[in-house]
């Protein structure tokens, strides 16, 4: 037993002095600790002589010990004489180490006794004993503690469960883990065991220990809304960022789609709080704010993924939290463990879900008729095909031969031209472990990714390390660092050009080189142009975390930590273009440089007296943010061979610049209180202060309470046997949405206005361009959050039932004013909306036998989103705000089917047009009879995972689907075309379904020579289920030639992504934003579905 | 416990004093607030530079779009592409309904100009600048107030009077009436007069004494102060710095077949420097040059050519399926003309019939009517297209054959970067601009503002000869007298000014945009009288609901 003892306990002077230093930086801790040493005090031998015989040697220690030793007397014929010892106060152990440090055995203390042993190398071998530790249903524990009953021998399984010991026949291993029964094996015959934990009474809300900011609590005794996602159970799945993996697995976090190689989705949680402030969730990496792009972080280095829901969850990170908290924790070595190697490999294809393409050669000349269904038909009713009607003689021209008789040959495949099949491929290796004082995680890993439009690539080589080391016990000194280096190099060619492109024009002169315009005589650039450039374009990131954690001697539970975050990122972007300015050329060289350090100094107090458990946390802590943007561009070149490196061969050079700066500067306190481990108390106050705040208010105060309640240790509930756990919890808190930096500034715009006389040079010119508001300020959000955790049926049910609602105010609004003023609006405190949900999740155990188990995860949540209050009383229907109406309401006119041929139609409407319905009954049809049509809100969304695992094969499918219910998650596909020297020469989506006389059902209006006084978009429900996800997994760790190459796990998975979606949606996938996919519009962007293969090993 | 609070409390207070407090602080690094943004003079030229721009902009080079509502829609051109014509007023329900964006959009971009101007008046007596100084950046931004002002009321009758910087959200603007805003404007201009410098001592481009004089004679015959109107124009007319030229000049002297008309209207030829006496008021076009307003590389500056000149490239059809001429070409054919606002018959043959051949204005180099034929593969090839006697197959007017006023257009002046690689003829799809400085105004119109003013004190006999010395100095025949009644005098600005002139401004000034398309321009049969007045732009009524519509919208 190793004892410590203090130097004396500091008097009042010393302590303040202490904690001026604790003030500065990690250096400083460092130097101020040295002082803190420590002595050992524990069995110590004080002997000389020469040549002594290890019997001699076993009396010295007995003598000075008391302790003994126990061996077989032959052993002692093999033991070779200690030649010279001279030691003095020396500990037992290191004593022993010297006498037989050339023995042929070794020894081992067990209690008061030390027992001879030989040599591991001799005998270790065959009698290492492998083996995997698994929960009841056959989940890893990782980290689970085995050691040898009546020795200090001891192994820690990996994080998939596996463990290896040397242990003799006949000894008894002791298997634990928090919030596992101990388990006892015998070691026997056999070298490769599987040892089965159960849990304790408590589910596993009582092991889980999730990072709620600025610290941890065990799930169980949290009292606000925090989930950790399942990040588990997509490991498998074809991501290369880790946002993608959330998307549906936790309720009210809404994470969208992803159509651009390696690209980050929005992500949003519990509605809509703001109308113009930002809506980005914060993102916090190992207890340091993110602001870099997401895709920067090798989803593999995750550990961890803890969201923050509700306000009084979220309050401790103040003016910036009111979107919601994500927790990001990377991954650690542990102490004590053997080396780790882990190597995974993985590739998958790259196709668009979904078939949308433009319209082939066929389908565009039946187009050119419908177009000119007056002449392809026969008057009056034109349903019946005109015999002498001529394509030729309508399509554009050049599209024709000069008489216009016969059409060219062309039939040009854009679409096909433009796309590819892609893939990722995905490589990683990592290792880890750690000694008594460091552990340490080293990783590499190499994505590659080329989407499904050419040229959409994505390159991600990134590095971590993160080591902790404690060199003295009561200190803790880590650094968790990673770079990243992202490459996006390429250029894609204009989607949208690609798609509106016709079949009869080809994107090649007859010498093979680019035509400028495919289209003669027409503008339009050729797509390919976009695509066939110089482009470089470069991510680097650098990040370094570092943290020192004192356990404060002299106060039992005291603990000081600093974190001092640095963030630097690089973005390179270079490139040139002959096509660019008329073919004149253009490049540019474009130089943004990002630094963010965060210093966070965090006093935590964690105590247990009696019935009563208190952890008090307070925080001091400051960001600093800077930026710097550099370009140089040149257009108008002479030779552009030399693209981007040589910008002075431009013949007209344009420099520009840009920076900005901002800070923040805050404290935190928090109390955790719990009495009898079932009453619970959370009461956390934050200040804020922000540059960006408006000068009248630089400092924002944001409090919060919640209160737990464990009713299942309740005496009153004990008789209810099928109710393992049961927690009731209510918290109430406020946060904030930031105001953007320098938006309560006035702005003027400075720029190159003019130039006087002929030959004369650039003046410069400036002019406001906003109006400043001091009095500015963040939006508050209050919320009331209300939930049931619960475990029943021996914990074969758990789940989480949660109702919240919320109450945004002082929304950031750019106020309408009128625009004779000079200026449009005004940045100004407008509003309040609000939100209330219900959020449920549920997991089930529906079947758990020997080998085979099957669990299911069910996820719902609704979010009803309403503006409470704007302007007054008015409504803002330029905005598509109205109060008692989500934000999103889509206001506009109804429509019921298109006028036909022979129709009487009111005036300004012909054949064709949408028949729009006079609400207001006047007999005018005008802006009057526009009505609320819906809202692009969805009304539920829900999932579903299946996971089932059959000896070795593991089979999950995990299906999503977001819900539009009535009149909701709308959103706007309209398409309508009239006929004019355009429209023969833009393709168009061939799924669109165009009205003539000879289609009278046709979806979507076409107009001939006159366009209707009221064209109105469409909305249609996006509603839809989608197979998200599916993975089959084999995992070959029981077979021997898995063990004879020395496997601690070897698996192989396929796996599917996005593979069927239902829906009624027509075009680009319905969970793509209308607002840039637009349905069957031209500049969508494909959702991808992607099938993987991949193997993990770990060694 | 007492002492874990005590450690707690220093804790926070050495946290509070640790930060400076200007850590928190705002300082904008890449840009300037009014705070510090108007001290000297060199910030106040800045500021007024910004006008230039903003005038540029709004009547030249915004878009290739809506500096042309100031010429289509009136009584001499008509919309060249059915179904897509509400920038050019077809139907005029549509494009001047209360919420569509023409009446908004120049609402908006003329009022900046307001403020701006309101910015510089306000913020200049405390600046730094030294009393000439003051007085010269106040006149120059009191004239572009009274310009805006000018044009809001020609367009919308009395609007709101924002003479002050807007600090806050001011939402109870009143309309104030059409004669107080021209009172306004009569204002400014008359301070403004003090402070601008003489013509002669003017840059090329600058705001001068001469240009306030010629505007504030036009705002007196819109206030109906024809007096006054007559006073100020003759002072300029009488200013021997200024005459209107009668000879051969500037960049294309030598050019054998030119005419001076023509040489008003060659590259080089507007500003002073060129030797022009002419012009008052350049519109300054640099091509290339930041600030320049004008691109070759892009369809950047005033698309005037591709708005007005024909569409030659839609010639073919069944009947002549190989199009005459090499197009889009940098010659007679009208550059990269897209045949968006095409001539009426009204424009291109009416107005001329008095004296089709002595007045050089009509001549085929600055009225285009006949092309020769650049197309070897063409059966034509070689031969003179005539829009007064076209080959079968092409219609005149349409949108890709009429005849059209040769000042959109540069034949033989385009800047190389505009060409299709390799070729010295034929334009690149980017092209479209009229690479021209551009008069705003010109003495020629000084004499028919004064002509104007005559009419209406009813002096005939010196409005006939204010009309009588523009046309003799393009050869036409004199106007009697007893001839000159308003409709010949906008005619003849027709002939002078023709696709120079902001028409529509003219035209609501008289009250007589909807007489004049009623009776010349039968391409617009729903003009209704309300049109001589745009609507208030309904976005801002609703953002100051105290601001009445104008009748009938």
């Amino acid at each position: 037993m190793i004892k410590l003892s203090y130097p004396p306990p500091f008097n009042n002077k010393q302590a303040i002095k202490f904690w001026l230093i604790m003030k500065l930086t990690v250096c400083f801790i460092l130097f101020a600790s040295l002082q803190l040493h420590a002595k050992v005090t524990a069995q110590q031998i004080t002997t000389s002589g020469e040549n002594l015989s290890l019997a001699q040697v076993f009396k010295i220690v007995k003598q000075q010990t008391g302790y003994r030793f126990f061996y077989k007397d032959e052993i002692l014929n093999r033991a070779v004489k200690i030649k010279h010892i001279h030691v003095k106060n020396i500990p037992l152990q290191g004593f022993l180490d010297l006498c037989f440090k050339d023995q042929p055995f070794t020894y081992e203390i067990v209690d008061k006794t030390i027992k001879l042993a030989p040599k591991a190398d001799l005998q270790a071998e065959q009698n290492r004993l492998t083996g995997r530790v698994v929960d009841s249903l056959g989940k890893p524990v990782a980290g689970a503690a085995i050691t040898i009953k009546g020795t200090n021998k001891g192994a820690v399984a990996d994080p998939d469960g596996y463990f290896s010991i040397v242990a003799d026949p006949g000894q008894v291993l002791v298997f634990r883990s928090v919030g596992f029964s101990p388990t006892q094996v015998v070691v026997g015959e056999k070298t490769d065991i599987i040892v089965v934990l159960k849990a304790t009474i408590q589910d596993l809300s009582e092991v889980t220990v999730v990072s709620v900011g600025y610290g941890t609590q065990k799930q169980r005794n949290v009292t606000g809304s925090v989930v950790r996602a399942d990040i588990e159970s997509f490991k498998d799945a074809p991501n290369t960022n880790m946002v993608q993996s959330l998307q549906g697995t936790v309720p009210g976090l809404n994470v969208g789609p992803v159509t651009i190689a390696g690209s980050t989705p929005s992500i949003q949680v519990r509605g809509r709080n703001t109308i113009s402030g930002g809506q980005d969730v914060l993102i916090i990496v190992d207890g340091i704010q993110y602001t870099g792009d997401l895709s920067s972080i090798n989803p593999d280095d995750i550990e961890s993924i803890d969201l923050l829901k509700d306000a009084s969850s979220t309050a401790v990170y103040g003016a910036q939290a009111a979107n919601g908290v994500l927790l990001i924790s990377t991954k650690k070595g542990k102490y004590n463990a053997r080396p780790v190697i882990s190597f995974s490999s993985s590739y998958a294809t790259q196709n668009p879900a979904g078939d949308n393409r433009p319209m082939n050669r066929p389908e565009f000349l039946d187009y050119i008729k419908k177009l000119y269904y007056d002449s392809a038909y026969l008057a009056p009713d034109y349903t019946t095909p005109n015999p002498d009607f001529n394509v030729a003689r309508f399509v554009h021209r050049s599209e024709a031969n000069d008489a216009r008789t016969e059409l060219v040959d062309t039939d040009y495949d854009w679409w096909d031209a433009g796309t590819n099949t892609g893939y990722i491929n995905d490589n990683q290796l990592s290792i880890s472990g750690g000694g008594e004082k460091v552990s340490y995680l080293i990783s590499g890993g190499r994505t590659n990714q080329e989407g499904f439009i050419i040229n959409d690539l994505f390159k991600r080589t990134s590095v971590r390390s993160n080591i902790e080391a404690r060199p003295f016990k009561w200190l803790k000194l880590g650094l968790q660092g990673f770079g990243s280096f992202v490459n996006r190099d390429g250029a894609e060619p204009s989607i949208s050009g690609l798609f509106s492109m016709p079949p009869l024009n080809s994107p090649f002169n007859e010498d093979g080189s680019y035509a400028i315009n495919p289209v003669p005589t027409t503008f339009d650039l050729n797509p390919f142009f976009t695509y066939a450039v110089q482009d470089y374009e470069r991510h680097n990131y650098f990040v370094a975390n570092t943290y020192a954690v004192v356990d404060f001697p002299f106060i039992k539970g005291l603990s000081y930590r600093v974190n001092f975050g640095n963030n630097y990122r690089t973005d390179k972007h270079y490139y040139a273009s002959q096509y660019a300015q008329n073919q004149t050329g253009e490049a540019y060289k474009q130089d943004e440089q990002y630094y963010d350090y965060t210093l966070d100094n965090i006093l935590t107090y964690d105590r247990h007296l009696g019935d009563h458990a208190i952890t008090a946390t307070l925080l001091y802590g400051a960001v600093e943010r800077k930026y710097d943007y550099t370009r140089a561009r040149g257009i108008d070149f002479s030779n552009i061979t030399l693209g981007y490196n040589n910008l002075s061969l431009a013949g007209q050079q344009f420099i520009e610049s840009n920076a900005w700066r901002e800070a923040l500067n805050y404290q935190m306190a928090r109390v955790n209180y719990a009495y009898k481990s079932k009453y619970l108390l959370t009461a956390t106050i934050r200040r804020d202060g922000f540059s960006g705040f408006a000068q009248n208010n630089k400092y924002a105060l944001f409090p919060s309470a919640s209160i737990g309640w464990i009713f299942s240790d309740e005496s009153f509930t004990k008789g209810l046997h099928w109710l393992n756990f049961g927690k009731l919890r209510a918290g109430y808190g406020l946060s904030g949405t930031q105001t953007p930096r320098y938006s309560s500034l006035d702005q003027l715009s400075i720029g190159p206005s003019y130039v006087f006389g002929d030959g004369g040079s650039t003046e410069f010119g400036q002019s406001p361009t906003s109006l400043a508001n001091p009095d500015l300020q963040w939006e508050k959000t209050r919320e009331l959050n209300l939930a049931l955790d619960f475990g029943i049926f021996n914990n074969r049910i758990t789940g989480t039932i949660e109702a919240y609602s919320r109450h945004t105010k002082d929304l950031l609004f750019a106020r309408v004013i009128p625009e004779l003023t000079g200026f449009s609006s005004i940045q100004s405190n407008i509003g309040e909306v609000g939100n209330k949900g219900i959020e449920v999740m549920l997991n089930t155990i529906n079947i758990k036998r020997q080998d085979f188990s099957w669990s299911t995860n069910f996820v719902f949540s609704r979010n009803i989103n309403k503006v409470l209050q704007l302007l007054g009383t008015g409504d803002l229907p330029s905005s598509s705000l109205f109060i008692g109406q989500p934000i999103g309401a889509i206001y506009g006119y109804k429509v019921n089917g298109i006028y036909q041929i022979g129709e009487d139609i009111p005036d300004g409407f012909y054949p064709g047009s949408y028949r729009v319905v006079d609400v207001n009954g006047d007999g005018k049809y005008d802006a009057d009879d526009r009505v609320i049509l819906g809202s692009d809100n969805p009304a539920y969304r829900f999932s579903l995972l299946n996971s089932f695992d059959y000896k070795n094969l593991t089979l999950s499918f995990f299906i999503n689907s977001i819900q539009g219910g009535k009149n909701g998650y709308l959103g706007n596909n309209s398409q309508s075309v009239q006929r004019n020297e355009l429209a023969t020469r833009i393709n168009l989506n061939s799924k669109i379904d165009f009205w003539m006389p000879a289609n009278p059902d046709g979806e979507y209006p076409l107009f001939t020579d006159n366009y209707p006084k009221i064209n109105p978009d469409v909305y249609k429900d996006r509603s839809f289920v989608r197979l998200q996800d599916i993975t089959l997994a084999y995992n070959f760790n029981k077979f021997s030639f898995a063990k004879k190459w020395g496997f601690q796990n070897l698996s192989l998975y396929v796996s599917g992504k996005n593979l069927y979606t239902w829906t009624k949606w027509k075009g680009w996938d319905p969970e793509i934003s209308p607002a840039t996919g637009n349905g069957l519009g031209s500049s969508g962007r494909p959702l991808i579905k992607a099938y993987a293969i991949g193997i993990k090993a770990s060694f | 416990m007492k002492k874990l609070l005590n450690i707690f409390l220093l804790f926070l207070v050495l946290g509070m004093f640790s930060c400076s407090k200007s850590f928190l602080e705002e300082d904008p690094l890449n840009f300037l607030s009014t705070g510090n943004g108007y001290v000297s003079y060199s910030d106040y030229t800045n500021a007024v530079n910004k006008l230039y721009d903003q005038v540029r902009s709004e009547f030249y080079s915004n878009d290739d779009i809506t500096p042309f509502h100031y010429i289509a829609g009136c009584d001499f051109l008509y919309n060249g592409e059915q179904g897509t014509g509400v920038d050019r007023f077809a139907p005029m329900a549509t494009s001047l309904d209360p919420t569509s964006d023409i009446p908004k959009l120049h609402w908006v971009n003329l009022y900046k100009i307001v403020t701006n101007a309101n910015t510089i008046i306000d913020l200049a007596p405390d600046s730094k600048m030294n009393d000439d100084q003051k007085l010269e950046i106040a006149a120059k931004a009191k004239f572009f107030r009274a310009f805006a002002y000018r044009t809001l009321a020609y367009l919308y009758g009395g609007v709101p009077l924002n003479l002050e910087t807007v600090t806050s959200a001011k939402t109870d603007y009143k309309r104030a009436t059409r004669a107080e805003v021209y009172d306004q404007c009569i204002k400014d201009l008359t301070e403004a007069i003090q402070g601008l410098k003489n013509i002669d001592q003017a840059v090329d481009g600058e705001i001068n004494k001469q240009a306030a004089q010629h505007l504030l004679a036009e705002v007196y015959l819109a206030a109906g102060k024809f007096q006054q109107a007559e006073q100020t124009a003759t002072a300029v007319i009488d200013n021997p710095d200024v005459h209107l030229m009668q000879n051969r000049f500037g960049s294309k002297m030598s050019q054998q077949d030119g005419n001076v008309y023509w040489d008003l209207f060659q590259q080089g030829n507007q500003n002073r420097k060129s030797g022009n006496m002419e012009g008052l008021w350049v519109i300054q076009f640099e091509t290339d040059v930041p600030g320049g307003g004008a691109s070759s590389s892009s369809r950047v500056g005033y698309p005037l050519e591709r708005q007005c000149a024909p569409y030659i490239g839609q010639i073919p059809n069944s009947t002549i399926p190989v199009n005459p001429f090499i197009t889009p070409a940098d010659d007679m054919t009208g550059g990269r003309g897209i045949g968006w606002s095409i001539s009426t018959p009204y424009f291109s043959d009416s107005i001329w019939k008095s004296d089709f051949d002595n007045d050089i204005r009509n001549s085929n180099l600055n009225f285009i009517r006949e092309m020769v034929s650049t197309n070897p593969k063409s059966a034509y090839f070689g031969q003179v297209i005539s829009t007064r006697n076209p080959p079968p197959g092409i219609t005149v007017p349409s949108r890709s054959f009429y005849a059209y006023q040769a000042k959109c257009t540069t034949p033989g002046g385009h800047p190389k970067n505009i060409f299709v690689p390799g070729s010295s003829l034929q334009l690149s799809s980017s092209a479209g601009v009229t690479y021209l400085d551009q008069y705003m105004f010109r003495l020629a119109e000084t004499y028919l503002i004064r002509a104007e003013a005559y009419l209406g004190l009813n002096m005939k006999d010196k409005a006939a000869a204010d009309i009588n010395t523009v046309r003799a100095r393009s050869e036409a025949k004199p106007v009697a007298a007893s001839q000159v009644d308003i409709d010949y005098i906008l005619d003849e600005r027709l002939r002078e000014l023709g696709l120079e002139e902001k028409r529509r401004l003219t035209l609501m000034r008289l009250g007589l945009l909807y007489d004049r398309v009623k009776r010349f321009n039968p391409y617009y049969k729903d003009v209704l009288p309300k049109y001589n007045l745009w609507p208030i732009p309904q976005s801002e009524i609703d953002a100051n609901p105290g601001l009445e519509q104008n009748p009938d919208y």
